[in-house]
């Protein structure tokens, strides 16, 4: 299904979250989404806004549902997350804007998949999207690669969306929520914004480096240090000159060309490839 | 007095890394910028000194082209900058007579931003070349955080383009043969198409395009 935003998508992968979920809306006396900044006219549910109060202290904003729905105790959906003070009578329910060290994938079939620690994969076994198979333990990235692998992101075109943390800072979280249509620039969302990573040329390059024969040396950190240091401004022609003649002058040149343009996305190369190349030796990307 | 139209390239040297909005700078938008400042008027499309491809009904002005050097390539920095996110106070009115105000705490935040540094940027056009480097001159900087000094930029100079690179820009979804022999990929998204515009499904360029410059 095709979505013209990020927060449509949020909207479309999470009904069953607001379903069970006590929010009263109002009309809105603002112009404009509090939380994402789009007029009432443009959000999934028009003219319907939720009140959220950081607290009694502070004024009211007015979010459109989509926003809201990450603050919304998803009862059946995920589950108890603690018990208040320990009390049994008073769970608290977990939410989607309160999950640290968390991610997930909205895909373009409008289906939302959790990457957990084991902890909330534990607390939330007995939840709906569990009963689904949509709970992984694993990391955010490990999670989009395999949902790519397995053919399960649906038509890119359409747009899905990569929240690498969900984190704490639902406000940050859902003000940068931004679209993906294509690997070539994945925006990876999380409660400090969201960014832009070039995983298809990694992609590329590990599976060059594969069958170069490069695979096993390539998941070592040491490998992309003299890219990495050059990309951070810290460029060694001596540590580059080694790096190239190890590789082979034309195979050297070969792999640059394949290496994402963007030097933040190469410093993150010894993260990304220690992620990607399993996958690419084990044939499924 | 009217200059003809060429096809440029506009060569700004940068001074500041630029931190990339979510949608690449593009020429047409910065000149409005920069028109809506010399008029002060932020509500009008204004008339820009670029020509417009009339198929498309686009201006013929492309996004935003880092250009590395032999000695200076694209290297990438985190700007940490604080912000200050203050809580609005909260009015009760219980009657006419009494007002209760309470003043919100202020939440600080340390924002990282990514931005990358490059010797040069370069922006392709048709239309009078030494019109949009005036007009550029209005400006502070390019992308965001441009008020805190980030993209800062002086023009370098113009020079002539052969190779119609003006192309490298967001088209309607339907105009293909616009950017096909470009020699770039470009990729769906969802853009305004001119100044002042609602956004609509487009295909565009990669939001990084890089090239090598050759200083004389």
């Amino acid at each position: 299904m095709y979505v013209k935003t990020a927060h449509a998508r949020l909207h479309a992968a999470t009904m069953m979250i607001r379903q069970d979920a006590d929010m009263a809306t109002v009309t809105p006396p603002s112009f404009a989404c509090s939380a994402c900044g789009r007029p009432w006219s443009e959000v999934e549910d028009p003219n319907q806004a939720a009140i959220y109060q950081y607290s009694s202290a502070q004024a009211k904003e007015y979010v459109c549902t989509a926003c809201y729905t990450v603050r919304i105790p998803a009862r059946h959906a995920l589950g108890v997350e603690r018990y208040s003070q320990g009390n049994p009578d008073n769970p608290v329910f977990a939410k989607l804007g309160m999950l640290p060290g968390s991610g997930g994938v909205l895909t373009a079939h409008n289906q939302l998949h959790l990457a957990l620690p084991q902890g909330f994969i534990d607390k939330f076994k007995d939840g709906e999207i569990a009963a689904q198979g949509r709970l992984h333990r694993a990391s955010s990235f490990d999670l989009l690669l395999s949902l790519l692998a397995e053919d399960g992101l649906g038509d890119m075109a359409d747009g899905i969306v990569f929240v690498e943390t969900w984190g704490r800072k639902a406000d940050v979280l859902v003000a940068n929520l931004t679209l993906t249509r294509s690997l070539s620039e994945l925006w990876c969302c999380s409660e400090s914004g969201a960014y832009c990573l070039d995983l298809e040329s990694m992609i590329d390059s590990a599976r060059w480096l594969v069958e170069q024969g490069w695979g096993d040396k390539a998941d070592k950190p040491a490998f992309w240090k003299p890219i990495k240091d050059a990309a951070a401004g810290r460029r060694d022609d001596v540590a580059l000159g080694k790096w190239a003649e190890k590789l082979g002058p034309d195979h050297a040149q070969d792999l640059l060309n394949r290496l994402p343009l963007d030097p933040y996305a190469r410093t993150q190369l010894p993260r990304l490839m220690k992620l990607i190349l399993p996958w690419v030796k084990g044939g499924d990307l | 007095m009217t200059r003809p139209h060429m096809d440029f390239a506009l060569i700004l040297r940068l001074h500041t890394p630029i931190i990339m909005p979510r949608a690449v700078p593009r020429l047409d938008i910065l000149l409005q910028e920069a028109m809506s400042r010399l008029h002060q008027d932020w509500e009008t499309a204004h008339v820009l000194p670029l020509a417009r491809c009339d198929e498309a009904g686009v201006y013929c002005a492309s996004q935003l082209v880092l250009a590395i050097t032999p000695d200076a390539s694209l290297t990438s920095t985190t700007e940490a900058l604080v912000s200050t996110v203050t809580r609005q106070d909260l009015h009760l009115t219980r009657d006419c007579k009494t007002t209760i105000r309470h003043t919100g705490p202020d939440a600080n935040r340390m924002t990282s931003h990514q931005g990358i540094t490059a010797p040069f940027a370069i922006f392709y056009g048709r239309g009078d070349a030494e019109a949009c480097a005036e007009l550029m001159t209005l400006l502070s900087g390019i992308g965001r955080e441009h008020a805190r000094h980030y993209g800062a930029f002086s023009v370098e100079r113009v020079q002539p383009d052969e190779q119609a690179n003006w192309r490298l820009r967001p088209w309607p979804v339907a105009q293909s043969a616009q950017w096909e022999d470009t020699g770039h990929r470009f990729i769906e998204d969802h853009l305004m198409l001119n100044p002042c515009q609602a956004s609509e499904p487009v295909m565009r360029p990669r939001r990084l395009i890089r090239e090598v410059l050759h200083v004389r």
